[in-house]
């Protein structure tokens, strides 16, 4: 309903201008606001026609912020502090991972239409959907099935809730989505198309790294599949880039992540008590490792992985390899990790580089997933974190070479294991996800990388909910939280009345932070201003 | 001269609040300042602005401070109050009501604001009106619903508002995207003339006592969007930016998914609500806002939440954030049935295939074996021994051979009331049962299950706490692993939602489990109805939502067994389509039946069986499908023979959950019918035999009024 104003002078019409421009950041906590105080409802209005604009002139999320605040700067009128942008955590919801099955269907779909209109009302920004190689392109390359993605695609923006994309390259195990068929058959010819451990047991979950410039794939590499997929996607998609769809999050390795699948055992193993294996033993990655040693005149050094690293369920400690002054501090251990690592570094930077470069002239972010591989983080050799390819020692930063990239990609770096508290872990695996997780941060922070959180267990419930919001809040450096996942436990009564909770914690916070500058009106004394804040607020 | 109360702000103001005048009159609230001051005094002119402390909001005159002049050659900047000779104070006529506040811009636009005013001028001082323009904008909710009914191929629209006072939709319809107004086919609503024939106006009906109005609108098929606007009254419309309210009827497309569930889409198209403009336009406000009437402008103060205040906007939210929490819930609800649902855990399928299977086969919550016969092993004075589970673990051998496979007993937990009800401490064992740990050392059988004749333990779980969704499940976790309880009999109050049941029956796996939901059966004319239809169908839909996990107590069938047996009506025992009448004529194999239990028994006696006919009534569900549950204290009472000789008939001839029946006669008198063509009953005083055609039927019990024959 529209209030008229009463003879509304021209003065202030102009910063009432700059309150829009001001808000854009939380532009979906303010669409929400809207919803329970209608009498904003004006506000709203002009708040979408400033969406519309930047959408069109393709100017991002970030930018509209800096321009705010630029405004804001230029305004120095003491009142309109009030509307400056609110460090707000954004908060997303995950879709199920089956939510579009292996048939091209969609799974639930008036679950999700429900779930959506509840995670809107309760103020959640948006949703992120997993879409997999396996299903888009499925049939044959090149030949993608973008239909059930753009509908849920058209049911979020109906649903007036922002989306997040996660491109997955990966295949899942529950529920079960395979790589596309076409690919696994060429795997069943070629198996050094995946990673192989020192049994030569191979992983049929994701390529091997090592193949990403190789014409594997009938003729083509697999990176200029990706960049098929991309371009497919970002295509088929345009009309909900930058307005639905806020971000993109590329598949990197085993479960999206940026490292090798060194874990092998089932996860419902939860003791984690190995620190999992090497995974340098396929065809090209043997060669690469052999060229590698020969290049820096140790030749005998590339003949194969280190000989006296722990099988999967063995303890780091049962082996030479990781144990205190173990091999992996010596030159040949160094020599291994530096190349093992820099592999997988340069492997985020190919699929980054070409990710970042497809999407940038829409305006959506781009972001990568980093593993959270805390156990044995207490340990000296950090042997978990090596195996999965992060040279990340008591004596070295690992994390440093992988924000580099990240930073110079104009990534965001996903962050896994917000929920996890030390407390938690078993004492024998020295395992500390708080502290590894701070680790990362400081790095991201350095290299001026935003950070998306994620939890990483299923299960909710208040204590999880209360750590996940120690480390958003407390790390200022997070900026969205997806909460993983939507599903029947997502909704059950033990899980939905804590994480509806946790919601209004968070928005509530920001409430507060909002409120703060309000003191100061009681003693205005001028008043233009003071009407400000009504048409504004 | 500061009047009191008054607070200095920095060192160029003072708050003074306005007191309510003694002058005020007829309902009308006056308020008012008094300034003393020396005529002597150097004072040029009294400054001031108004602020309503409820909102926050600032009143001026003519986009400046009212300036009272106290000398006469003070310069005229344009917002001089008064005589410019004149001196004397100026009493606010602040009421309530007229206060119509001033918006700064206001005064600019429209120079001769204050001109209603009477003005008295004098040498001593002057009276002068002001009036102030005040803009409330209140947060009213209009929310509209669409239905699409698929049979009637008819739009159903609900609107409902929390606006006070009478509220008028003005409404067409439009058949193209063109948004010009039709008038629709009728039928209108109640209260619906013709407006200049172009819109519809129907009066919203008041809802019961309360704030708001809501209206119902049936439209065809081929609209493409109702349109309407909100009268208030004369002066007050309310319409969307502007714009009509335009509700798109096409249905929400959910995409081309999803093998054809047939079910209706609502769409929520509501919120679209707003500030209520209350004051017309600037060159009008004056005469308009004074026709409102004092009613009006208190109720929507009542309802008012200020924009212009955020601290105001937080507390008056809530209400609006409650209603808004509730859908959320609602929402979830139905989100986590689908997805539950959707699990492959438990499927209907499942069942069909499992009841063709031959028994017993497949254990499942629902059923147990399918053979069992349950034991309430408690009575409401079962407490009162003290050692009410030693007890029972020496009678349970006797249970046993008696033929019974499951024991229900009391609640386990430390309780609230003694009788074991309402769990405090769920993981309190303590009361009564310090030997807890031994049972299912006590009775026979957690292994083979398949055989029929073992024995299970049950204890009783109330749902009717709040506790009971937290954390219900790790304790009955607990209890089934731990304690090696095998099942549970779960005491809800009606309407506990099935589908939680189900979850926690389907994360405990417990090997039977039954609910209990409670309601009445319906009479007329004090005469218990034939058809019990609706009673037993709520019984069967809380099943239902349990996905048939659990069982659930036929309260329909001791229902009608009271009648039937008490007043001799026995015709009662088949409904129209010549089945059992309760539960179990529906769906029995998730029928526990029973004739007593703790609360309606023992002596707690709020629905005593009629005295006398129990063993009738045991003749009944002993030899009928379903799973006969029998009462504690009829089994440790004279019936004991009769109960055990029931019991292993309905063993030896293999009779359970799924059995078919067949009613032979029910009549005043009589009640006959024929279980799996192997047992056949009669109860009631009339004369039955059954005829010894191709069968050959012996007598193998007998009693007051009831007997009972088998095929040899």
């Amino acid at each position: 309903m529209e209030i008229s104003v009463i003879g509304n002078s021209q003065v202030n019409f102009g910063k009432i201008n700059v309150g829009f421009c001001s808000f854009s950041k939380n532009l979906n906590r303010k669409i929400y606001n809207s919803k329970n105080y209608p009498k904003t409802s004006n506000f709203c209005q002009g708040q979408n026609m400033v969406w519309h604009a930047k959408s069109s002139s393709g100017v991002t999320l970030k930018a509209s912020n800096i321009r705010a605040e630029a405004a804001l700067t230029s305004e120095k009128a003491s009142k309109i502090t009030r509307t400056r942008p609110i460090d707000a955590v954004k908060l997303y919801v995950g879709l199920p991972l089956d939510t579009v099955s292996n048939s091209a269907t969609i799974n639930n779909a008036r679950a999700i239409a429900v779930g959506l209109k509840a995670l809107k009302l309760l103020g959640v920004d948006g949703v992120e959907l997993p879409v997999w190689w396996g299903i888009a392109e499925k049939q044959a390359m090149g030949k993608y099935d973008w239909t059930c993605y753009l509908a849920l695609a058209e049911m979020v923006r109906k649903t007036g809730l922002k989306l997040h994309i996660s491109l997955c390259f990966h295949a899942s195990n529950e529920p079960k989505i395979r790589l596309p068929k076409w690919v696994s058959q060429i795997g069943e010819s070629q198996p050094d198309i995946y990673f192989a451990d020192r049994a030569g047991q191979p992983y049929k979950d994701c390529l091997s790294l090592s193949v990403d410039d190789l014409p594997v794939l009938d003729g083509k590499t697999p990176i200029e599949v990706y960049m098929g997929f991309f371009e497919s996607f970002k295509s088929s998609f345009s009309a909900f880039m930058g307005s639905t769809i806020t971000g993109i999050s590329i598949g990197l390795g085993p479960d999206g992540e940026l490292r090798y699948p060194s874990q092998r055992q089932s996860v419902k193993d939860s003791s984690q008590l190995g620190a999992g294996e090497f995974q340098c033993y396929d065809k090209n990655m043997l060669t690469n490792l052999k060229q590698h040693a020969e290049t820096l005149g140790n030749p005998l050094w590339g003949l194969g992985g280190p000989h006296d690293t722990p099988g999967y369920d063995q303890s780091p400690n049962s082996n030479g390899f990781f144990a205190d002054g173990g091999s992996w501090e010596t030159p040949y251990g160094d020599f291994f990790l530096s190349w093992y690592s820099s592999q997988l570094v340069s492997h985020g930077d190919r699929i980054l580089s070409r990710a970042a470069e497809t999407f940038k002239d829409v305006s959506v972010s781009v972001s990568g997933k980093v593993p959270l591989m805390y156990s044995w983080y207490r340990t000296r050799s950090h042997p978990s974190e090596l195996t999965a390819g992060v040279y990340n020692t008591v004596n070295r930063d690992g994390y440093e070479a992988i924000t580099e990239i990240f930073s110079r990609n104009s990534c965001n770096i996903i962050l896994p294991g917000m929920d996890l508290s030390d407390d938690h872990q078993p004492n024998e695996s020295r395992s500390s996800p708080e502290l590894l997780l701070a680790q990362i941060m400081s790095s991201c922070r350095k290299h001026g990388v935003e950070v998306s959180g994620q939890n990483s267990l299923v299960s909710g419930g208040p204590k999880v909910m209360e750590q996940i919001k120690k480390n958003l809040l407390e790390e200022n450096a997070v900026d969205l939280f997806t909460y993983q996942r939507m599903g029947a436990y997502f909704f059950s009564p033990d899980n939905f009345p804590s994480f509806t909770q946790f919601v209004r914690n968070l928005k509530q916070l920001n409430l507060h932070s909002d409120d703060l500058p309000q003191k100061d009106d009681e003693t205005a004394d001028s008043l233009p201003d003071m009407d400000l804040h009504r048409q504004v607020a | 001269m500061r009047p009191p109360g008054s607070i200095p702000i920095k060192d160029y103001a003072i708050e003074t609040p306005l007191e309510k005048s003694l002058a005020s009159s007829e309902g009308e609230s006056i308020y008012e300042v008094n300034i003393d001051f020396n005529t002597n005094s150097s004072i040029a002119a009294i400054n001031f602005v108004l602020k309503d402390e409820e909102t926050g909001s600032w009143y001026q005159h003519r986009g400046r401070d009212f300036k009272v002049p106290l000398i006469d050659y003070l310069q005229d900047d344009g917002n001089i109050v008064g005589a410019k000779k004149g001196l004397g104070t100026w009493p606010g006529p602040l009421g309530q009501i007229s206060n119509m506040l001033l918006k700064p811009e206001a005064a600019n636009s429209k120079e001769d604001i204050g001109e209603l005013s009477v003005q008295k001028r004098g040498l001593q001082g002057f009276y002068e009106e002001q009036a102030v323009v005040k803009e409330i904008l209140v947060d009213n909710l209009v929310s509209v619903s669409v239905r699409h009914c698929l049979e009637t191929a008819k739009n159903l629209l609900y609107i409902e508002t929390d606006l006070p006072g009478d509220v008028i939709v003005h409404w067409g319809i439009c058949k193209d995207d063109g948004k010009t107004w039709e008038i629709p086919s009728e039928p209108y609503p109640p209260e619906t003339s013709m407006f200049k024939d172009k819109a519809l106006r129907t009066l919203l009906q008041r809802k019961n006592g309360g704030h708001g109005s809501l209206g119902s609108f049936i439209l065809d098929e081929g609209s493409v969007a109702f349109v309407f606007v909100l009268k208030l009254n004369e002066n007050t419309w309310l319409n969307c930016h502007g714009n009509d309210f335009c509700i798109p009827l096409s249905s929400f497309s959910v995409p081309p998914i999803h093998s054809g569930q047939p079910h209706s889409e609502d769409e929520e198209q509501n919120n679209e609500s707003g500030s209520l403009l209350i004051s017309g336009n600037a060159s009008e406000a004056n005469q308009e806002v004074s026709a409102y009437t004092d009613e009006i402008i208190d109720e929507i103060r009542n309802l008012v939440t200020d924009i212009s205040s955020e601290k105001n906007r937080k507390t008056k939210s809530k209400k609006a954030q409650e209603s808004i929490l509730q859908e959320i819930e609602k929402l979830a609800a139905e989100a986590y049935s689908i997805f539950r649902s959707s699990i492959p855990t438990f499927t209907e399928t499942d069942l069909l295939e499992e009841e063709a299977l031959e028994p017993p086969v497949k254990i499942s919550s629902g059923t147990g074996s399918g053979f069992e016969i349950l034991c309430q092993g408690f009575n409401w004075e079962s407490h009162k021994s003290g050692k009410w589970y030693i007890d029972l673990r020496e009678k349970a051998s006797k249970l046993a051979s008696l033929g019974f496979t499951v024991l229900w007993l009391p609640p386990p937990t430390d309780s609230v009331s003694s009788e074991g009800y309402m769990p405090r401490d769920l993981y309190n064992l303590n009361s009564r049962l310090t030997n807890v740990k031994m049972h299912p050392l006590t009775f026979q059988g957690r292994g083979n299950k398949s055989s029929g004749d073992n024995f299970h333990a049950a204890p009783n779980i109330d749902h009717s706490q709040e506790f009971v969704r937290k954390d219900i499940k790790e304790w009955l976790h607990w209890l089934r692993e731990e304690i090696g309880y095998d099942g549970w009999r779960l005491d809800f109050v009606r309407g506990f939602w099935g589908g939680y049941v189900k979850d926690y029956i389907e994360a405990t796996e417990p090997y039977f489990a039954v609910g209990e939901y409670w309601d009445s059966l319906s009479y007329t004319y004090g005469e218990m109805d034939h058809n019990q239809d609706a009673h037993r169908q709520r019984i069967i839909d809380w099943i239902n939502a349990t996905n048939g996990t659990a069982g659930a107590f036929d309260v329909t069938t001791k229902g009608i067994l009271h009648s039937a047996l008490e007043r001799c009506e026995y015709w009662r025992l088949s409904d129209e389509k010549g089945k059992p009448p309760g539960v179990v004529g529906w769906w029995p194999s998730r029928a526990v039946t029973f004739i007593e239990n703790h609360d309606t028994g023992s002596t707690q006696g709020h629905w005593r069986f009629p005295g006398g006919k129990e063993i009738q009534g045991y003749a009944y569900i002993l030899t009928h499908p379903g799973t006969p549950s029998v009462f504690y204290d009829h089994i440790f009472s004279e019936y004991q023979s009769e109960i055990s000789t029931l019991i292993s008939i309905r063993n030896r001839n293999k009779i359970q959950c799924r059995s078919t029946v067949q009613i032979m006669k029910a009549e005043r008198d009589v009640y006959a019918a024929m279980t799996d063509e192997k047992v056949v009953m009669k109860i009631g005083p009339g004369h039955y035999e059954p005829s010894n055609g191709s069968r050959n039927w012996s007598l193998v019990a007998e009693g007051r009024d009831y007997k009972i024959w088998e095929t040899s």
